[in-house]
């Protein structure tokens, strides 16, 4: 009985809010089927700033930044992960239990990984990929979580997805690639020096610079479009198929467009990183 | 009456521009189908390097993804953000 307290209390607030919605108290939302995220409020500005960057008007002539659905995503990610992790580094023991044998594990997952890639350079760079892989896979995975969001509105309770995947926003996907850039420019730079680097670009003949200048802003554009192109599209479908058949049917497409794409993409932006920093260092000696 | 008519011709032209930029659909297919063809012959010959052939294999397949995520891209550049209205005035 004990084991199924949690099934009952799902059902039964399931079978209330179906009533409620029967009764006309509730509506829900689907999620849209396209939309660009929306700003939710306004940081102000005083008035001799507006024409600050950035800054819209929010009302009839005040001025403020606009904060959208993506950034408050991406803050709960960022306070999800940094809560977690405070957590599973407490009480550490020799002999592990559940918890730390799980983290240890996911540990492990990623000195292997990034050790098999860059070799001894994994000192350098473990912090920065592995953080970045598990910023981007919560962010993907974020809309599989069913976290609903309240509104009220004129006697209508309306509840609807509160988060929006912050990937599925250009503006995420081109920092993380901006970022991702900036990590192997300097590699290149520390490793070949600043000239060592433009007489790259002239490699294997000065016909071939145009070609490779090309290339090398080909880098971030490919990773950041790939994630976004992956997590928009996914949210275009989902919103295709929650216009075209009831709830049942598009509910377990979560699990491919979400989950599977989100842990696929999100490996593939690191292990793309990891190319793109190994091409810049070349064979060079790892020194402290 | 003119402009209605632009417009029209203009926004037509796009969602046919947006389906038949689609095609590039194909390539990527064709592409990843092959390259998990060849790891599934490399695991049946060598069953132990199987993790090595997987992240290799998901690495050459998102490489080979790009062409069809920059027509996805331009396909819903002209559905959602169509910078030929625009240009109407």
């Amino acid at each position: 009985m004990k084991k199924f307290g949690p099934v009952i209390l799902a059902a039964i607030i399931a079978v209330f809010t179906f009533a409620m919605k029967m009764l006309g108290f509730v509506q829900f939302e689907t999620p849209p089927l396209v939309e660009g995220p929306k700003i939710m409020f306004y940081v102000p500005l005083p008035q001799s700033m507006h024409d600050f960057p950035f800054a819209l008007k929010m009302a009839e002539g005040s001025y403020g930044f606009p904060v959208t659905i993506t950034i408050i995503s991406t803050w709960c990610v960022m306070l999800f992960l940094i809560l977690i992790f405070r957590w599973a580094s407490q009480n550490l023991e020799i002999m592990p239990g559940k918890k730390q044998a799980f983290f240890e594990t996911l540990y492990a997952f990623f000195d292997a990984l990034i050790g098999q890639m860059l070799g001894a350079w994994k000192k350098k760079y473990f912090t920065y990929i592995s953080t970045l892989f598990l910023f981007i896979l919560i962010s993907n995975i974020i809309s599989f979580f069913p976290i609903p969001g309240f509104s009220y509105e004129s006697g209508l309770l309306k509840i609807a997805p509160a988060l929006r995947t912050p990937t599925a926003d250009l503006n995420t996907t081109v920092g993380l690639a901006l970022i991702t850039t900036y990590s192997f420019m300097a590699a290149s730079f520390r490793v070949s020096g600043f000239f060592g680097f433009f007489k790259g670009l002239f490699e294997p003949m000065p016909l071939m610079f145009p070609i490779n200048l090309a290339g090398e802003f080909a880098k971030p554009t490919n990773i950041s479009i790939r994630l976004f192109g992956n997590m928009f599209a996914g949210m275009v479908i989902l919103g295709l198929l929650y216009k075209a058949a009831p709830a049942l049917i598009p509910a377990p497409m979560h699990l491919y467009f979400d989950l599977f794409s989100g842990i696929v993409q999100s490996f593939v932006f690191i292990m793309l990183t990891m190319v793109y920093i190994q091409g810049s260092i070349g064979d060079a000696e790892y020194v402290d | 009456m003119d402009m209605l008519l632009a417009k029209t011709v203009v926004l037509a032209a796009s969602a046919v521009g947006a389906g038949t930029a689609m095609i590039a659909g194909i390539g990527p297919g064709v592409g990843q189908g092959y390259a998990a063809g060849k790891a599934v012959e490399s695991v049946a010959r060598q069953p132990e390097a199987k993790g090595d052939i997987i992240s290799t294999m998901v690495l050459g397949q998102a490489v080979a993804e790009s062409t069809g995520i920059y027509s996805l891209v331009i396909a819903l550049i002209l559905l959602y953000a169509n910078p030929f209205v625009g240009l109407l005035g």
